[in-house]
């Protein structure tokens, strides 16, 4: 299913007569559904956590705090991670929600789960960075997920329902008649 | 395939209605509640009640001695003669095993040892000013910290030491410290994975329940489970047949001072 697809399904439940061939089309449904796709489709994902959107990836350090902080070596923002973490993170470009971070495991299965704790905050360069206590963890994290093909079955109904409910405001006025509409209703 | 941490979990929420999780990792809020109660649960289960499947016995490792004969640290908290360290995987001393030893052999080895006479002997747990590497596991690692080590202080030489161990294997578990662990874990999600809270806290007062019995029958069970003979004196008898030269010098008297203290009890 390609994400015209589901725009058209969504113009179908309010009873739209248009339909698009593409978001590049010209019509005004493809520019309204163009504006909106993406935005709702991260909307859901960050609003459900589907598991088939979870995805691994190795954090790299960009920050670390010294062995200690003393008067020759104190703590600097720009330097150093907020206190009292002791790594500061770039986040992944692809991960939108993060989860949990974990260390890299020697053995597994891993007898004895300890807990890990983690921070987002906007960095200093308005991107968001993670501050954590390991040097090396593994980020799970809902990432940026844009093919239709494999999202689940309900994920898709559900970003049809929303996009329909989106677009009632817009093209709600402009409903097909019913069959045989107005003689039906006059009589 | 063994069965893992994450099994456990998953018989736990299968207890409280709640959808099972893939893993601890996974991040989802069910996963990362129980990431931070398994392992703390696991240690206070295994310290509950003297679960037969979980009992270890070892001579432990010297780490003082209050005459400076068979080590060099003689920082020994007062009364006693010696020090051991507190075993990696103990999670519950239960006791030390008295076996009489005067010295110990070259490689360590208590000599004229005399298991016939296998008595708990006297024993306080307490912490020692031994200093931990900081780069080490010690945060792993049962009773270690940077600062200090649980010891064992007690008056026996090359003393035997007779523990709860931690056992990570679930597939090691008996059944009822299975039944037992899965009900008191689940009674501690409850409140967090449950949203009605009020269901959430009738759930969670029946998995405890649950898990009370089960440390009930599994302490007979464990009682029944081979035969035991307890043959030792009670310290407060004991008392009146030494530490006085109208007394007499029966058993190991002298060396059993202070008595008062047992950490572990007798199982």
């Amino acid at each position: 299913m390609k994400p015209e697809d589901i725009v058209n399904n969504a113009l179908e439940v309010i009873g739209h007569p248009q339909r698009i061939a593409s978001f590049w089309d010209g019509s005004p449904e493809a520019v309204v559904a163009r504006d909106m796709w993406s935005e709702t489709r991260d909307a859901l994902l960050v609003r459900t956590q589907p598991e088939w959107a979870r995805e691994d990836i190795p954090l790299t350090v960009i920050k670390s705090a010294p062995p200690y902080y003393d008067e020759q070596t104190p703590w600097i923002p720009g330097e150093h991670p907020d206190l009292p973490w002791l790594y500061e993170y770039a986040q992944p470009e692809t991960c939108l929600v993060p989860l949990a971070l974990k260390p890299r495991p020697h053995t597994l299965p891993v007898w004895r789960p300890r807990p890990m704790r983690f921070r987002v905050k906007t960095g200093s360069d308005q991107t968001y960075v993670l501050l954590g206590n390991d040097p090396a963890p593994i980020l799970t994290c809902i990432a940026h997920t844009h093919d239709p093909d494999i999202w689940y079955e309900d994920f898709v109904e559900l970003m049809i329902a929303t996009l329909a409910k989106k677009f009632e405001r817009l093209f709600g006025n402009q409903r097909k008649p019913p069959e045989g509409g107005r003689d039906a209703n006059a009589a | 395939m063994p069965t893992q941490p994450e099994d456990i979990v998953n018989e736990a929420l299968d207890q409280i209605g709640v959808e099972e999780i893939g893993d601890l990792y996974e991040g989802s809020r069910t996963s990362n509640v129980a990431r931070r109660a398994y392992d703390p649960m696991l240690r206070a289960m295994h310290a509950a009640a003297p679960w037969n499947f979980a009992r270890r016995q070892r001579q432990i490792d010297m780490r003082g001695d209050a005459s400076g004969q068979h080590h060099n640290n003689r920082n020994v908290p007062l009364h006693w003669s010696y020090m051991y360290e507190w075993p990696n995987d103990c999670v519950h001393a239960r006791w030390v095993l008295g076996l009489d030893a005067y010295a110990l052999d070259a490689s360590g080895v208590p000599l004229h040892a005399a298991p016939a006479w296998a008595r708990p002997a006297p024993f306080i747990v307490t912490d020692a000013p031994i200093v931990n590497d900081i780069a080490s596991d010690w945060d792993r690692t049962e009773g270690h910290n940077p600062e200090s080590t649980r010891v064992i202080a007690t008056n026996e030489l090359g003393a035997m030491l007779v523990y709860t161990g931690l056992v990570m294997y679930p597939d090691a578990w008996d059944a009822f410290f299975r039944q037992a662990f899965v009900a008191a874990l689940a009674a501690r999600l409850a409140m967090a994975v449950i949203v009605d809270k009020v269901q959430a806290r009738a759930i969670r007062s029946e998995q405890l329940a649950i898990a009370r019995d089960a440390l009930v029958e599994a302490r007979v069970r464990d009682g029944n489970e081979g035969w035991t003979l307890v043959d030792h004196t009670p310290d407060w008898i004991r008392v009146r047949s030494s530490h006085s030269w109208w007394g007499g010098w029966h058993g190991s008297g002298w060396r059993s001072f202070p008595y008062v203290e047992d950490a572990g009890g007798v199982y």
